[in-house]
């Protein structure tokens, strides 16, 4: 299979089509039930390998035995040593996988997915329940296969982990493919002295302090403000809150998002282009953070 | 079919097998019974054809038919075979591995019974090739079964059947003595009774019997393959 039909997956007419490169990482953001099409059409294509969140396992094997079966069932060239030692697993070798803990399990499904003879994989929300820990080793193996010179397509239903793999990203919605800009046009400068911004919730309009705020979202022409856990539509742009909450310490960290500043947790840098900022809330939620923005925003976090 | 791929599925499975307490215990089950009928009886005067056919109908359907159908529904139940199956041919070479395991088994499990009860078996080419079709026939039946079942759980709707009509056949003599009852008059073509006849001495038509088993055997095993090959996809 070198490449997935998109007139297949949104079933609209359209003529773009999504391809299998060697070498090369493709990352899109669709809606489930397009992922659940996509898993639909390659489930019979025995040359596409899909690599998932997490992988069945043999309860009674250990994560060696495990590995060393991978390796030979594929005849892959890969050292099962060397897997151990790079995904971590060292500790866990011996143990059997039914008393292992989820995490480990999720990098065997990596180190499956590297080990396997096809070489086109089809990674669906590979980072689903993924931990910091795991996030780095999926970038490892991504760099693996871009050496082993895989194809690899990962689709994935939220926008935040599609960040969180790559800094250039596409979506997949009703009218095709289309690539997610990420560098910001508008300038903006500060003015205004609002401590409280009007969103709505249902029928009613609720007023949220701008301390509450964890970071606010555009997502399909909507802007959505984030207080813990909850979401409320705010009637404005993007860039016109950029604008009344710049004096306020906010900041736009990527083309889609503003940062509360003070909620800030910490910044992770996944690989060269791709950072995330973790808010300090108890999803920790990773939103994504331009390259271009990762110097500036530093020195607005400190004194 | 893949020389290196048979090899990692049988150390993979040897490794479960050993592991898995509810297959490595039928291992014990024939020996447990040979040691019991070893004890029965006057010593030196050697054991009636049908005691040992009991034992090899045990060690056929309790560890090579039940040891491959637990094994493949596991794989079936847990899903562990989504990544690994690409083609009929990786489907061939998981069954084969397999059917090594539980061969090796049996085999170990049925010579040590046969030690222990201290049979003196005419070895006969016949016997041998009585045995051997046995086998095959069991084997067949768990692997169709295998193929079909969603868990491990059903596995023992088939299992009991299996056990009751194929290995244990020989009970019913104990159970039912008068030698006109029709039930006695069928099961006289069951296969483990072509086995009992060529111990005794017979060879044509019991062979032939059995050969017709496992062809039919064959047939259900393909039909099971075939069915299984479609559901997974062209």
């Amino acid at each position: 299979m070198q490449e997935i039909k998109i007139a297949d997956v949104i079933e609209k007419e359209n003529d773009q089509s999504i391809e299998f490169r060697r070498g090369k990482v493709t990352v899109i953001q669709m809606p489930v039930e397009y992922i659940n099409r996509m898993m639909k059409l390659t489930e019979h294509v025995h040359s596409v390998f899909k690599l998932e969140s997490s992988v069945p396992v043999y309860e009674r094997l250990t994560v060696k035995d495990h590995i060393k079966f991978y390796k030979k069932w594929n005849k892959s060239t890969l050292e099962v040593a060397d897997m151990l030692n790079q995904y971590r697993l060292d500790t866990v070798s011996d143990t059997r996988l039914g008393k292992c803990e989820a995490d480990t399990v999720q990098r065997l499904a990596y180190i499956q997915a590297l080990m396997t003879g096809q070489n086109e994989v089809l990674a669906v929300n590979p980072l689903h329940n993924a931990g910091i820990e795991n996030i780095k080793f999926f970038h490892k193996m991504l760099e693996h296969m871009k050496s082993a010179g895989k194809a690899l397509i990962v689709i994935t239903s939220s926008t935040e982990e599609a960040f969180v793999v790559s800094s250039n990203i596409a979506r997949l919605g009703e009218l095709g493919l289309k690539q997610v800009e990420t560098e910001i046009s508008e300038e903006s400068d500060a003015q205004s002295s609002l401590n409280r911004i009007r969103a709505k919730s249902h029928d009613k309009t609720i007023f949220i302090d701008l301390e509450d705020i964890e970071y606010i979202e555009s997502n399909e022409g909507k802007v959505y403000v984030n207080i813990s856990r909850e979401k409320f539509v705010i009637e404005t742009t993007l860039a016109e809150t950029e604008k009344k909450l710049g004096s306020h310490g906010f900041y736009r960290c990527h083309r889609s998002y503003i940062v509360n500043l003070d909620k800030v947790r910490e910044i992770i840098t996944w690989s060269k282009n791709t950072y995330s900022i973790v808010i300090e809330n108890q999803e920790k939620t990773k939103i994504p953070l331009s390259r271009t923005k990762y110097n500036e925003i530093q020195k607005l976090l400190v004194l | 079919m893949n020389a290196g791929r048979i090899i990692a599925i049988f150390e993979k499975d040897l490794k479960e097998f050993t592991r898995n307490m509810m297959l490595f215990t039928s291992i014990l089950t024939p020996i447990v019974l040979a040691f019991m009928y070893g004890n029965m009886g006057e010593p030196n005067e050697g054991f009636p054809p049908v005691i040992i056919s009991i034992i090899v109908g045990v060690a056929f359907s309790a560890i090579l038919c039940s040891g491959i159908m637990t094994m493949m529904a596991e794989e079936n139940e847990k899903d562990t075979l989504r990544g690994l199956v690409q083609s009929p041919a990786s489907m061939m070479d998981i069954l084969i591995g397999k059917s090594l395991v539980v061969i090796m088994m049996t085999a170990i499990s049925l010579i040590l019974s046969l030690i222990i009860m201290d049979a003196d078996l005419s070895w006969s080419p016949a016997v041998i090739a009585a045995m051997l079709l046995l086998g095959i026939f069991f084997l067949n039946l768990g692997v169709a079964v295998g193929l079909e079942v969603k868990s491990v759980a059903t596995t023992s709707v088939y299992m009991l059947p299996i056990m009751m009509v194929f290995g244990f056949t020989p009970m019913l003599e104990i159970m039912i003595t008068d030698e006109t009852n029709i039930v006695r008059q069928i099961v006289d073509y069951s296969p483990l009774y072509q086995y009992v006849f060529i111990q005794e001495g017979e060879t044509t038509l019991p062979l032939l019997i059995l050969g017709g088993w496992v062809f039919l055997s064959f047939v259900y095993a393909a039909w099971a393959f075939k069915k299984r090959m479609n559901d997974e996809g062209k």
